[in-house]
């Protein structure tokens, strides 16, 4: 297993560990009721450097990156990131890809459903470097990570729009800021060499609590992308394979030829018969979604549950589902495999605060 | 409510208006109404729209459905989903008040 680099300044806060695709990662730091709050009301700070990371030489590895990518690459500007994914050559989803064009290169974030050496042999031929080792990628999210954002590297990160890089100097290094949370509209993500990661952390962790805020792990965050209607690659994307079934369309450029996958994806595209993922409530006093369980209308088994947890700020279990294409529909009521109910709910299920913060809370 | 085919056509009825307008009126929308996901984010990631493609959405949705858009409740504006929420619920209330 891959150790996280940081994990000394995660153990000395208590944090509990667990693992992605072969990588350690910290699964919660405190209590998760208390780690949601702190997420939907202020800002936490989490570390995502199990992500993969690479690195490509500008020109080429555009157009590389649009031979393989289902995104547009080409038409990515400066400073901008496209939010995309990469499947395998049968169309199956293989990793959500965030390429950031910034500093005269290409950074490529990969959060991946698939092994990391599918990942690395796709890469290559494109002559990216892997530097998955060398930088750790730490997460601030909530209302006030904005705050934190400007307090690390300075006012001028008000002027990043949604999904924007900057490339600022921390302690003689290059540190890369990209606004693109996902857990809501003012996440910022911090990729950071491992040479300036240790005093980075302390930096941004002081300017964290100094907000009021804390520190979450992966089982907060993803609970605040289901919440969010934000796509996880590590949950969803691991059981579900068609990126048509999965809702990606909007990552994808159907005006290009081909990339990689592409042959399936088009005949998935046209497919009306494919199911749809859904999201599902179900009162907290009831009993919590599993993956697998079936979801009935009436006496017809209609959806299967492949994501799931308990949403703190709703007060209610929350469930992905793929459904039957006729009953993929928001505001319905269907029942559970032990009897109970449970309805279908618009995404996001949760709005985050950030998008209407008022003067309090700025 | 329960699923069944008259409630599921209802639903169905405004979604698939809100995709057909998304489609026709917004430029940077390139794709058929069956790409769009029921709860695709109309703004920041997903369909991206930007403030002139929210106030051309608001207006599609008055004079569509007689159903107004303000500050107060721009929150309907999240996904196709969450408009469609917004417009049957107000339009099941002026059914009520007529």
């Amino acid at each position: 297993m891959h150790s996280l680099f940081l994990e000394k300044k995660w153990e000395a806060l208590n944090a509990k560990f667990s693992q992605i695709g072969g990588h350690q990662c910290v699964e919660s730091v405190s209590d998760p009721a208390e780690e949601s709050r702190l997420l939907r009301s202020c800002v936490c700070l989490s570390d995502l450097s199990f992500a993969k990371k690479y690195v490509f030489e500008e020109s080429a590895g555009m157009d590389f990156l649009d031979t393989v990518l289902a995104g547009n690459i080409l038409k990515l500007r400066y400073g901008r990131i496209a939010d995309t994914f990469l499947a395998d050559g049968g169309g199956s989803f293989a990793a959500e890809c965030f390429v950031a064009d910034i500093d005269d290169k290409l950074i490529l974030l990969a959060e991946n459903a698939c092994r990391g050496d599918f990942l690395s042999d796709v890469f290559s031929a494109g002559n990216c470097r892997d530097v998955s080792g060398e930088y750790v990628l730490l997460c601030a999210d909530g209302p006030h990570a904005r705050k934190v954002a400007i307090d690390v590297f300075g006012p001028d990160v008000l002027n990043l729009p949604y999904l924007s890089a900057e490339r600022y100097d921390f302690d003689g290094r290059e540190a890369y800021l990209f606004r693109n949370g996902k857990t809501g509209e003012f996440g910022y993500q911090f990729m950071v060499p491992n040479e300036t990661a240790e005093s980075f952390f302390d930096k941004i962790s002081a300017s964290v609590l100094a907000c009021g805020g804390g520190f979450c792990g992966t089982k907060t965050q993803f609970l605040s992308r289901l919440e969010g209607g934000f796509f996880n690659a590590y949950e969803e994307g691991v059981r579900v394979k068609s990126p048509i079934t999965l809702g990606l369309q909007w990552q994808i450029d159907f005006s290009k030829d081909s990339f990689s996958g592409s042959a399936e994806i088009f005949k998935d595209r046209i497919n009306a018969d494919l199911p749809r993922l859904i999201c599902l409530k179900s009162p907290a006093d009831s009993p919590a979604f599993a993956i697998g369980e079936k979801i009935f209308a009436g006496k017809s088994r209609v959806g299967e549950v492949v994501s799931c947890a308990y949403s703190h700020a709703l007060g209610a279990h929350l469930a992905l589902a793929l459904f039957d294409r006729g009953y993929a529909h928001s505001g319905f009521e269907f029942s559970r495999q032990d009897g109970g109910i449970c309805h279908s709910v618009s995404r996001p299920a949760v709005l985050a605060e950030s998008l209407y913060a008022t003067s309090d809370s700025e | 409510m329960l699923p069944d085919a008259e409630n599921i056509a209802k639903r169905k009825f405004v979604t698939d208006k809100i995709k057909e307008m998304l489609v026709r009126n917004i430029d940077s929308v390139r794709y058929l109404p069956e790409d769009l996901h029921d709860d695709v984010a109309l703004v920041g990631s997903g369909l991206g729209l930007d403030s002139l493609d929210i106030l051309e959405v608001a207006m599609f949705v008055e004079g569509e459905f007689g159903v107004k858009l303000s500050e107060s409740n721009l929150a309907a504006l999240r996904s196709i989903n969450t408009l469609a929420d917004f417009i049957m619920q107000e339009s099941s209330k002026g059914a009520a008040n007529a």
